[in-house]
């Protein structure tokens, strides 16, 4: 399941973080993120070293916490896409479906001509596409 | 081994090394005292021996040498591991020792970015106290059972030469009391190397006695083991020798004794009571001697001792452990122990066991720096205890073992993987009491990581480790794995400041504030300003918690402040923030500080300045309307010059160009700006105490400085909010609460509820004014102040275009003294009206100023809807004032008055002599006629001017503007069509439809304006002539077909009405009777008394509304001369031709004026008159009398002719046919007279006259005729009883004379067609003559007028005139475009429609026509019948 996404600019600003979980740790998800980006910086300043290769915007598994596993994705702009799951055993091209949905959806966001890049997304539209990304991925059968 | 890697094997060296255990007399102790030194401290320093070079053997003969040397000293009381409890107190007393150090002022505004390097080097500033913690730390957890490092090799049994028999107190000295416990419980080898010294204070006496007993202290102990060490050499009184920066010698390696202090036994430590530093009686040969005597031990000593032992354990290891038969034994001997439980310390291994032998070998082994032989031990132990269970000796081992790897520096991974192991089983498997081990190893690691450079390693070691433990030292190790992420490459710095909140967390917990205080700040500068507002408003609120715990309130609240805005929050949070804030505020001693508080929001750059400088605003709607409106309803009320030159320009330039961008306003009247305060949370706030800040400078400073001025308020808005504080008494505010009247404004905002706040500042004297910012109380407790944003003006654009800021945001003002205002209201103003309804309004105008005020002037953009009524009409009730009274009327000169509407343009001035004074009130009268339906903006302008001119404003304006909502009620439709016998007569239709939905109306009475032209009812004919009684009257038009049986008129339903309507000739009437006539449509007991629309306001109404309609027409060349018949004489402005005069008549001012009535009965409308009668008024103007023909005819003549046919049988008759062009055009007019046959077919005649055209005169056939006759003479009002006598006397002989004729009944005989030009108004005669040949009833309508409007000088001029119509109807509609702006829609034609076709339409329709001639009646009368 996944309990938390988020979209960070290129100035590593959140544009967009919700979580899909009924508590109230929105602060938890959001130092979850953040840290997170450490880990996309580190991937993204020496790829080589990490296995990356330079044309992937998948960027794997970002770190393993007790509870959950986090994915990053990058984009061509320097957008980063990260997701919260708590599935332990995911395959990566699952993840890597998922982040490219997500990547559309920003991509038409951040086209509607009211959005000012580099500030947070405001579209109902968007969070609405997102939710029902996250929610499909929750019911699709994870084989 | 090199850098970081090199410093930790120091740093092991030093912690992993031979441990000296030392047993000193009381009197050593004393000795050592003066110099606030206990003995071992005075020894320690000197035991890191550098620079030593000895030689030693490993077990295996290989020679190799000690380049350096460490020992550690410790007394035998010191050698024992410290309760748990007393060891944390310990360890908490060096946290905060380290934590005192720490700056704690919160660093604002640091820069982006040397974030990082100022992260670094809060890093670094932290690393040694950390360092400085972990040896501590291990020290506590140092003599533990299940280690051989912290077993002591050798004693020192150190006697005074003071104390009495020396000798006897070494003995004592060695006793078991004195011994640590672990050598009684057996762990620990008692038999130790022992060394004896003589401690001689040098204050006490001369060496010699000390010698003596050295010696004979060799004599009992052996010459080797004793030594005599002499101190004190010097003198705190002359320390020339003793060098000063001893001092720090001891400081730094003093340790502390591990019970807790009392703070007073802290001082005692630290400071000397008598004030002497540490060391003072110590001199350069005092630390000579004791360098030289701790070097003698080491070497001479205690290394030749470990090497020793090193090698006989090594034998006595082999000779057990070694070869494949001591391992089968060994094996086969271990399985025996199975069955031992598995505890977690394993066996007890006393120190006699094989086990601790090797572990006591290893460590030496270790010591010595022979690591391989250690290892080897090391391994060969862990098997051993891995096979007993024995797990917390087996993790120390594998700590060891990986410490071992490590300085061989080999494998870097196995020993990585040693102290893994170590980790995991001093927690899993050896209990908590060995948690602290794992930590210990935990650290060891991550030292190991750092030395590698593996900070992200070193950061997870420790994160781990940090997790584990559940103490103060998990917030430290936090601390340091944020460190190391800052370090790794690249640096990770989210992770860091991730860290720093988790040990800021762990901090408080524990109760470290300052440290807390620390990371957090550290961590704020990760987080700020990034947009990640959960987290940055968590580390906010922690340190503002923090801060209220250090009773540091300042910061606390600045903490505070920042979280409070906080929109994203859930509520609970948001509520949660706000009260945390407040509160801290309350217990701040700066209670009444202003912040720059972000609660509410406020919307700073866009607030909007309400200000009356010329122009003063009735009420706050009028101040909304658009200034385009009312400059277009002010046109030509206020002078001209000053709209386009602002008064300031009449001044010199240098005043201009200082103030061109500040408002102007007047002195002791509200400044309002409007600032939008809304609430971004979900909490209500309570806001109080709200106000404007304001900069004013006194008129007198700035006329000569005005430059200075601008300067200081930018200086002003630049500076702090403890400055705007209005009573800091800086220069410029001083006086500020005396000249400024600011009021506070209070309210509450719901939850993202958003309310716009007018705020006022009242400047009570003339100077210069700048509204600065707005403040704030918050509930009732932090107060908040905002500075607008300055709407400066913008750098010159490209297209060298200004962008000045409209006045409404300019928040400058430039105070004029005092000016009189004048403030209006208009009292009984409706809402909402019915169509036609007249309401008599007052209008108050009140001057609220000291100053009077004159020359006031009244305009409003609707001059048809409003009118200013006359001071009189003030005095009676309404409506009766409406009523034709017995006072003089006085009546208005009509022409007069629409020439002053057409110059003046409606405006209308007071009486000259009007002067309101200060404090004054008046009424005047207004009327209010809504004329039409629809939804109206009633904008009004009173123009005014001081009384006495003063250095400010030459005029003042009010502006009211009123919203009207008109319903329609009753239409009206007036139709005149010219009465086809009479050419003063007039039929006139009136067709009246109420078109309200719910209301009655009671028709009242109908009216006619015209000094030509009467109204009057029809009258039934069974009227009897003659009796003029006034009732008769009454009752005649009540019997009437002009009334109808109910004036009610009830929703929805039609009425038609129809009245006579006569030409009185253009004769003037006299003024009593005015130009009107009235029918009162009441029924005949109605004594309602008539309502005079010939004076007042409804004659004025009247009169603009006719100035109105001719005004788009004044263009039309010949149109407009059909004006109105008020001007019959007096119009000087257009042509006066005679044609025009004649035209002038054709049009008619019909009024009904109906009451609305609240109740339907009769009663309740008497009774409630007064009240609730609602007049309305309906006019038609300019009814046009000329119906659908243009030429009206009339044919007279005698109607009875008398005639002897006898005598002669042809009777001729004259007649004389009156043809009147009642068009505005030039008519040729064709007269026909036609005989039976030649009728035309298309003719309106009735068969039987065109079949006969004549009546016998027979008794049968009289009645028949006699009705008929009655029907068609009905309306010229002639007795048809004369007409039926008649026809009764000329009965006879009537078929005879029919039979006679063949061409018909008679014959016209003078003119069978004949052509007249016509002009237009004119009418001409022509005669006509008939035969009749019989006695009878001739109906003599047998001829024809046809017409013809083409002329040929109309042609010419009617092309011209379109096209000049054409031309000015553009103009006209220009030029009502430009007088009437949006908001009034001029009246156009639409009651035209109903008042029926336009005179041009009808003009155009019957340009061209034919029509039969009127019936006529002809009796003819036999003179001779009764000679017959």
């Amino acid at each position: 399941m996944i309990v938390c996404v988020a979209v960070v600019g290129q100035q590593n600003n959140p544009l967009y973080i919700q979580s899909f979980t009924n508590g109230d740790d929105t602060l938890k998800f959001h130092y979850i993120v953040h840290c997170s980006l450490d880990v996309i910086d580190e991937k993204v300043s020496n790829p080589k070293k990490l296995g990356v290769s330079l044309n992937e915007t998948f960027l794997g598994l970002l770190y393993p916490t007790e509870d959950y596993k986090v994915f990053g994705y990058l984009s061509n702009t320097k957008i980063k896409f990260i997701l919260v799951t708590t599935d332990q055993d995911l395959r990566d091209a699952d993840v890597r479906n998922i982040f490219r949905r997500f990547h559309a959806a920003y991509v038409d966001a951040a086209s509607n001509p009211f959005h000012v890049p580099g500030k947070r997304i405001t579209s109902p539209a968007f969070a609405e596409r997102v939710s029902s990304i996250v929610k499909s991925f929750g019911a699709a059968p994870v084989p | 081994m090199e850098g970081v890697g090199f410093m930790l094997a120091q740093s092991v060296r030093q912690q992993i090394a031979p441990l000296v255990m030392v047993l000193a007399t009381a009197s050593v102790e004393a000795s050592c005292q003066k110099n606030s030194l206990t003995f071992v401290d005075l020894l320690r320093p000197f035991c890191s021996l550098a620079n030593v070079n000895v030689p030693v053997r490993t077990a295996s003969e290989q020679p190799y040498r000690l380049q350096e040397f460490n020992m550690r000293m410790f007394y035998a009381s010191e050698i024992r591991q410290p309760p748990e409890e007393t060891a944390e107190e310990y360890l908490l007393e060096v946290v905060n020792s380290t934590s005192e150090n720490l700056p704690a002022e919160p660093e604002e505004d640091v820069q982006r970015k040397n974030d990082f390097s100022a992260a670094l080097a809060a890093a670094d500033a932290r690393t040694p106290s950390f360092q400085k913690y972990v040896k501590e730390f291990m020290r506590t957890l140092a003599f533990s059972e299940h280690e051989a490092v912290d077993h002591p090799v050798a004693s020192i049994q150190a006697v005074s030469s003071s104390d009495d028999h020396p000798i006897s107190r070494f003995v004592e000295l060695y006793n078991a009391e004195n011994l640590p416990s672990l050598i009684e419980e057996g762990a620990m080898d008692p038999k130790l190397l022992k060394l004896y010294v003589l401690v001689h204070d040098l204050q006490e006496g001369s060496v010699d006695r000390a010698n003596e007993i050295l010696l004979e202290m060799r004599s009992t102990f052996g010459v080797n083991n004793c030594r005599i060490l002499c101190i004190n050499s010097g003198s705190p009184e002359a320390d020339d020798g003793s060098p000063n920066s001893n001092e720090d010698m001891w400081s730094s390696h003093s340790l502390r004794p591990m019970t807790p202090l009392s703070a007073s036994g802290v001082d005692k430590l630290d400071k000397d009571p008598s004030g002497r530093r540490r060391g003072c009686f110590i001199t350069q040969a005092d630390v000579e001697e004791v360098t030289d005597f701790v070097l003698d031990i080491a070497v001479k000593h205690i290394i030749p001792t470990m090497e020793l032992r090193v090698r006989t354990l090594y034998q006595q290891v082999a000779a057990t452990r070694k070869g494949l038969k001591n391992q089968l034994k060994n094996l086969w001997w271990r399985k025996g122990k199975d069955e031992v439980p598995d505890v977690s310390n394993g066996p007890q291994y006393t120190y006699t066991s094989m086990e601790s032998q090797i572990r006591v070998l290893a460590d030496y082994a270790f010591m010595l720096r022979d690591y391989e032989l250690a290892l080897s031990n090391y391994r060969l132990l862990s098997s051993d205890y891995k096979m007993d269970k024995a797990w917390k000796r087996y993790a120390g081992v594998q700590e060891m073992i990986g410490l071992s790897l490590f300085m061989l520096d080999q494998s870097k991974r196995e020993s990585e993987l040693c102290m893994e192991t170590a980790i995991n089983y001093y927690h899993q498997k050896s209990g908590l009491s060995s948690a602290k081990y794992a930590t210990r190893a935990s650290l060891w690691l991550t030292e190991m990581h750092k030395a590698r450079g593996q900070y992200r390693e070193a950061a997870v070691v420790l994160f781990r480790s940090s997790t584990e433990e559940g103490s103060l030292r998990s917030a430290l190790l936090l601390e340091q794995a944020a460190y190391c992420f800052l370090r790794t490459a690249p640096p990770m710095l989210r992770k860091y400041g991730f860290h720093l909140v988790l040990a800021g967390n762990q901090y408080s917990n524990y109760g470290q504030k300052t440290l807390a205080m620390f990371v957090y700040q550290c961590a704020l500068k990760v987080f700020g300003h990034q947009g990640w507002n959960y987290i940055s408003d968590h580390v906010h609120f922690h340190l503002g918690r923090l801060c209220q715990l250090l009773e540091n309130n300042a910061f606390a609240v600045q903490y505070f402040k920042k979280v409070i805005a906080c929109s994203h929050q859930s509520p609970t949070n948001q509520a949660k923030f706000l009260s945390e804030f407040l509160h801290v505020i309350e217990k701040s001693d700066r209670m009444g500080a202003v912040l720059d508080l972000d609660l509410p929001s406020i919307d700073l750059e866009h607030v909007y300045v309400h200000f009356e400088d010329q122009r003063t605003y009735a009420s706050s709607a009028a101040a909304s309307v658009p200034e385009e409106i009312w400059t277009s309803v002010e046109e030509g009320l206020v002078p001209a010059a000053d709209k386009a030159v602002n008064w300031l320009d009449a001044r010199t330039g240098n005043a201009k160009t200082v103030t061109a961008d500040y408002n102007i306003c007047v002195a002791g009247e509200d400044i309002g700006v409007d600032v939008e305060f809304s609430n971004p949370l979900q909490v209500a706030l309570d806001v109080s105490g709200v106000s404007l800040v304001c900069n004013f400078t006194a008129e007198g400073s700035t006329e000569e400085s005005g430059q200075e001025f601008s300067e200081e308020s930018t200086l002003y808005t630049s500076s702090s909010i403890d400055h705007v504080l209005p009573h800091d008494g800086q220069p410029g505010t001083r006086s500020v609460q005396d000249e400024l009247v600011l009021r506070e404004e209070a309210f509450t905002l719901k939850a993202g509820e958003s309310q716009v706040v007018r705020l006022r500042v009242k400047p009570s004297r003339a100077g210069l004014l700048r509204v600065v910012g707005v403040k704030w109380v918050l509930s009732k407790i932090a107060h908040g102040q905002r500075d607008f944003a300055v709407v400066g003006r913008k750098s010159k654009s490209r297209s060298n275009k200004r962008d000045e800021p409209r006045p409404h945001q300019r928040l400058k003002f430039r105070v004029l003294g005092h000016m009189p205002k004048l403030e209006v209201s208009l009292h009984e103003m409706p809402g909402r009206v019915n169509a036609g309804e007249v309401r008599r309004l007052v209008l108050e105008l009140s001057n609220s100023s000291a100053a009077a005020l004159k020359s006031i002037k009244f305009k409003t953009d609707h001059p048809l809807f409003l009118l200013v009524g006359d001071s009189g009409d003030l005095d009676q009730e309404f409506p009766v004032c409406l009523e034709v009274g017995t006072d003089a009327v006085r009546t208005k000169d009509a022409a007069a008055a629409e020439e002053e509407y057409s110059t003046s343009g409606f405006i209308f001035s007071f009486p000259e002599e009007t002067v309101l004074e200060g404090g004054s009130t008046m009424l005047w009268p207004l009327w209010l006629h809504a004329r039409q339906g629809g939804t109206f903006a009633l904008n009004t302008v009173i123009y005014y001017e001081p009384d006495k001119l003063s250095s400010g404003l030459r005029y003042r304006t009010v502006r009211i503007t009123h919203s009207l909502q008109v319903l329609s009620s009753l239409r009206v439709g007036v139709e005149i069509t010219p009465s086809p016998l009479r050419l003063e007569q007039f039929l006139l239709r009136l067709d009246i439809e109420n078109d309200h939905s719910a209301e009655s109306f009671w028709l009242r009475q109908v009216s006619c304006a015209g000094n030509q032209w009467s109204l009057a009812s029809l009258q039934p004919p069974v009227v009897e002539n003659g009796d003029e009684s006034e009732e008769a009257d009454v009752r005649a038009a009540y019997l009437s077909a002009s009334v109808c049986p109910s004036q009610l008129l009830p929703a929805g339903q039609n009425l038609s009405l129809f009245f006579k309507l006569l030409n009185v000739g253009s004769g003037k009437l006299t003024a009593e009777e005015g130009f009107t006539s009235n029918i009162r449509l009441g029924p005949p007991s109605s004594m309602e008394p008539l309502i005079h629309v010939g004076k007042g306001p409804l004659l004025s109404f009247l009169l603009r509304e006719k100035v109105h309609i001719k005004k788009p027409e004044l263009f039309a060349s010949l149109q407009d001369q059909v004006g109105g018949i008020a001007k019959t004489d007096k119009r000087k402005t257009v042509n006066t031709s005679p044609v025009e005069i004649l035209h002038e008549a054709g049009r008619v001012d019909v009024m009904l004026i109906s009451e609305q009535q609240d109740g339907m009965s009769m009663e309740k409308r008497i009774s409630s008159v007064n009240d609730s009668s609602r007049i309305i008024f309906n006019d038609v103007c300019q009814c046009s009398v000329q119906g659908s023909v243009p030429l009206v005819w009339v044919l007279e003549g005698p109607r009875y002719v008398k005639h002897d046919f006898k005598e002669d049988p042809f009777c001729e008759v004259s007649f004389t046919l009156t043809i009147s062009n009642r068009s505005n055009l030039d008519a040729h007019v064709t007269v026909e007279t036609f005989d039976v046959k030649s009728m035309p077919l298309h003719s309106s005649v009735s068969n039987q006259e065109k079949r006969v055209g004549w009546f016998p005169l027979t008794s049968s056939a009289a009645p028949g005729v006699g009705e008929s006759a009655t029907g068609l003479t009905t309306t010229e009002s002639v007795s048809s009883s004369a007409a039926a006598a008649a026809a009764g006397s000329v009965s006879s002989d009537k078929e005879n004379v029919c039979g006679r004729t063949s061409c018909g009944p008679y014959m016209w005989c003078n003119l069978r067609s004949t052509k007249i030009s016509l002009a237009a108004g004119t009418s001409a005669q022509v005669s006509l003559c008939v035969t009749t040949f019989a006695p009878g009833i001739y109906d003599i309508s047998r001829y024809q007028i046809s017409w013809s409007l083409q002329d040929k000088t109309l042609e010419t001029e009617g092309s011209l005139e379109s096209k000049s119509s054409m031309i000015s109807l553009e103009k006209s509609s220009k030029s009502t475009e430009k007088t009437y702006a949006a908001g009034f829609t001029p009246i156009s034609d639409e009651l035209g429609g109903i008042s029926g076709p336009s005179s041009k339409g009808s003009g155009d329709s019957a340009r061209f026509g034919t029509e039969p001639g009127h019936p006529y009646l002809l009796t003819c009368i036999s003179s001779g019948d009764d000679v017959i």
